[in-house]
């Protein structure tokens, strides 16, 4: 078990680092100072905006939810109150 | 009727309202995904850009018309304006919603017809799909854009004839809303990075 976690471990290293010899993207290479800027402008911006999307709708979801808590109860309606007939629980 | 340690009555079941209407959460999962759509159609024109030689625009290609589609930019965040104020009217119940929410279908459907106008003479001035860089960047990214306006303007129509009808509730007015504020804001970002 430990063998096996150590091996992919060292697997999924290996392909990180392979990854970066692989210069699949014609402007990691580029001889152009304005591409290369570019291309690590978007890339941060690619990197960013999921996580900028996920971490705000988190933190709005939190928010709605302290919000929903901290709102005084809805009291319940007569109307369910009421005795339901003969499978009623109450009666 | 006996009361739980809670003091709420049995058999009524505690339920919690949902955080956000279902319709609202789908849109929004949608919106995300558009705008990474989006962002990698102008992460790819950035970089398509930057690597044009001879500079960018390219030359020997049409100018694009930059005050004209200014003008049609403010259409298009007025169109924004007018869908915000037609909720704020909404909310009140106000018979304002109905003439603010046809204000800002009026104002897209504007937007659409002035783009199209724009397109024929780009393309009478020889600027196409095909004809270079700067071509197929515009039209895939404009067109795009254009085709979700269109979506958007299919939408607010809908919704203008469940207000007709009375029958408008806010779980469908939020959605169309969300998808709406979505075309606005990004095409702001789209004319700052194709028209200037």
């Amino acid at each position: 078990m430990r063998l096996t976690r150590l091996c992919a471990s060292a697997l999924l290293l290996w392909a990180a680092w392979a990854a970066d010899l692989a210069y699949a993207c014609p402007s990691c290479a580029s001889p152009l100072e304005e591409n290369r800027q570019a291309f690590v402008d978007t890339t941060i911006f690619l990197t960013l905006v999921p996580l900028m999307m996920m971490g705000g709708f988190i933190w709005w979801v939190r928010r709605r939810i302290r919000a929903m808590d901290e709102a005084p109860e809805i009291p319940v309606p007569e109307s369910l109150l009421r005795d339901a007939g003969r499978f009623s629980k109450g009666g | 009727m006996p009361d739980d340690a809670l003091g709420r009555p049995y058999g009524v079941p505690a339920r919690r309202a949902p955080v956000l209407p279902n319709g609202v959460l789908g849109m929004l999962i949608f919106v995300a995904t558009e705008i990474m759509f989006f962002s990698g159609l102008i992460s790819a024109f950035v970089i398509g850009k930057s690597n044009a030689v001879g500079g960018w625009p390219p030359p020997g290609q049409p100018r694009l018309p930059v005050e004209e589609t200014a003008l049609n930019t403010a259409a298009l965040l007025a169109s924004g304006v007018a869908l915000y104020f037609a909720n704020r009217a909404f909310k009140k119940s106000s018979p304002n919603t109905k003439r603010l929410l046809l204000l800002a279908i009026g104002l897209g459907g504007f937007f659409v017809l002035f783009q199209g106008a724009e397109w024929v003479a780009l393309i009478r001035e020889g600027l196409t799909l095909t004809s270079g860089q700067l071509g197929g960047f515009f039209y895939l990214l404009v067109g795009s854009h254009a085709l979700h306006v269109v979506a958007g303007f299919i939408i607010l129509l809908y919704t203008y004839r469940r207000l007709s009808e009375g029958n408008l509730d806010r779980f469908t007015f939020w959605p169309a809303q969300i998808f709406w504020y979505f075309v606005v804001g990004v095409w702001p970002v789209l004319y700052w990075q194709v028209y200037l």
